[in-house]
């Protein structure tokens, strides 16, 4: 078949994923400018690169798919995000993306006004599935945009001109973010995460203008193996893991009701519910209890924990120091004098018997 | 990179250090052999981590890293010493415990990093007046740019009550407390605790090469 030309008809399945090959292009080429001003949650450097690989599985998955009805792609990408998904900044993407497939659900093709309708059902969805929204975030920058973009709907069926105006709408929200969240204010940047979200948007625009897309960087060798975001949301307390389960099952419980058994484990819990794909993210000091406890929903595929506070301690000296300093684990310094110095304690292990363990990893001093 | 290792002496993880940085043919790494351990090393760490922020090249660090250990030391005192014994982490003290049974050993870990037995009292509430003394006859009269650590195995009384006293009698850059972890834990057993002091006098301007 021929592909259709870019521009002002309606929206089908190959378009809207052109569209986001697009958007997965042109921010993986703002991949690092995004991760420079990631601020919030935590400054760990790495919206950019979690949002960007979120996008490309996204963009993988339609490539697998080849041409669909515009229903059936917007359902393969959300689902894709969901399973893709890194950090923060990927589980929101996610979780806006579930709206938007909803919105567009059974539909071959969409004009101007469906589009806009499902974008804010897309951000009504990440609205609700946030355990303790934020303002100044990508919900806000999804939401703001999606309702100023409306009334372009309303004016032409022009799905280009909806398309300019939510990416014109968003940027005007996105500059606003520093004034709803102090830390951005300090920091003199706007919302990483939000500004994912803008380019995301521009690249579907830049498509239908016919602008180039730069091509994406090559990712680092260390990309591979990065760890999600740190979702410390206003941090109830300072949790150690940050964890992610994927669950599939036929029958999953309520994104609800997963969210509120998942608060007896820790905090900053956010999950997504995509057709027989359950994704929890949370962060806590028990993640194989969140394992353990996963497996009454369905069969958990997927499972890691990142230690954050090792993390933060490679970050918090990484800029100021031209040298490491490693010790190992039997130096008794507390958590919290190392993160604060940046010290980074490897383990020494113990035996008992026949079983070893790795000191202050699998033993805590309390233990004894 | 400046790596920090448990006394050579208790453990081979130095020496499995060395090796590795050989075998690995790393360049740019300076491991020291801290002759101490828990807060011996933490509080060397410590120090590692002040240096690098001032901008010192790790071999640099190092090198100070070790003088101030050459000047540093700890005192440890046991409340069952079954554990030292059994853990052959006590070389020439283990003749010299084996009939004390009653007596609090007050042990010390030397220049080379091995544990020695310096004192005995009777009874245990003479053992922190004990090691205050002790402590004061290394420290010496002289003011002196100190920070100790106290470690502890389940005496976190003993171990808030040695830490007032540190404050008073030295005036200390600081004290810490710590309980002591799982490896050293099984080495001196429940109701040990220890006092390491690290001396940083006489620190050079800037150690660049």
């Amino acid at each position: 078949m021929t592909a259709p030309a870019p521009g002002t008809g309606d929206r089908d399945g190959p378009r809207l994923a052109r569209g986001f090959h697009a958007a997965s292009d042109w921010v993986a080429a703002g991949r690092d400018e995004l991760n420079r001003i990631n601020v919030f949650p935590v400054p760990d450097g790495d919206t950019g690169t979690n949002f960007s690989l979120t996008l490309r599985a996204v963009a993988d998955a339609l490539q697998a798919l080849g041409p669909a009805s515009l229903g059936d792609t917007a359902s393969t990408a959300a689902r894709a995000a969901v399973l893709g998904a890194r950090g923060n900044s990927g589980m929101m993407l996610a979780h806006f993306l579930i709206g938007f497939a909803e919105g567009l659900e059974g539909r071959a093709t969409a004009g101007a006004r469906e589009v806009a309708a499902a974008v804010r059902r897309g951000a009504e969805a990440l609205e609700q599935a946030l355990d303790d929204p934020r303002e100044g975030t990508i919900l806000t920058v999804a939401r703001d945009a999606a309702l100023a973009a409306e009334r372009a709907a309303d004016d032409s069926p022009d799905i280009g001109h909806f398309l300019r105006r939510l990416h014109a709408e968003s940027e005007r929200v996105l500059a606003r973010t520093p004034e709803l969240m102090a830390v951005l204010k300090e920091a003199g940047v706007v919302d990483a995460g939000g500004k994912g979200f803008v380019r995301m948007i521009e690249g579907f625009v830049r498509v239908i203008n016919g602008d180039p897309i730069l091509p994406a960087q090559a990712p680092s060798p260390d990309e591979a193996i990065a760890p999600a975001a740190l979702v410390d949301i206003a941090a109830e307390r300072d949790f150690q893991y940050c964890t992610e389960v994927l669950v599939r099952g036929a029958g999953l419980p309520a994104a609800n009701d997963v969210r509120a058994a998942m608060h007896d484990f820790g905090g900053s819990v956010v999950v997504a519910v995509a057709g027989d794909v359950l994704k929890i993210h949370v962060h806590t000091d028990t993640p194989d209890a969140v394992f353990t406890f996963a497996e009454r929903w369905g069969t958990v595929t997927a499972r890691k924990a990142d230690d954050m506070r090792a993390q933060h301690r490679q970050l918090a000296h990484a800029e100021r120091r031209r040298v490491a300093i490693v010790v190992d684990s039997t130096n008794d310094l507390a958590d919290a004098a190392l993160d604060r110095h940046g010290i980074i304690a490897v383990p020494l292990q113990v035996m008992f018997g026949t079983e070893t363990f790795r000191d202050r990893v699998d033993l805590k001093p309390a233990e004894f | 990179m400046v790596g920090i290792f448990v006394s050579a002496a208790l453990s081979g993880t130095f020496a499995s250090a060395q090796a590795a940085v050989h075998a690995a043919g790393l360049t740019g790494v300076s491991l020291v052999n801290s002759r101490s351990a828990s807060l011996g090393l933490g509080m060397l760490a410590l120090r590692a981590a002040e240096l690098a922020d001032d901008g010192w090249t790790a071999p640099a660090i190092a090198r100070e890293l070790e003088r101030i250990r050459d000047q540093s030391g700890a005192l440890l005192t046991v409340d069952r010493y079954e554990n030292l014994l059994r853990s052959g982490r006590v070389s020439r003290g283990k003749a010299w415990l084996g009939g004390l049974l009653d007596i609090k050993p007050v042990l010390e870990v030397d220049r080379t990093g091995r544990v020695v037995p310096v004192d005995r009292v009777r009874g245990a509430e003479q053992v922190v007046p004990r090691v205050l003394t002790l402590l004061e006859q290394r420290l010496g009269n002289r003011r002196r740019q100190v920070r100790f650590g106290v470690a502890h195995a389940e005496a976190p009384e003993t171990a808030e009550r040695v830490r007032t006293a540190l404050l008073a009698a030295f005036h200390p850059r600081e004290v810490l407390v710590a309980p002591a972890t799982a490896v050293l834990g099984t080495h001196v057993g429940e109701g040990a605790w220890a006092v390491f002091y690290q001396v940083e006098d006489g620190t050079p301007e800037r150690g660049d090469d």
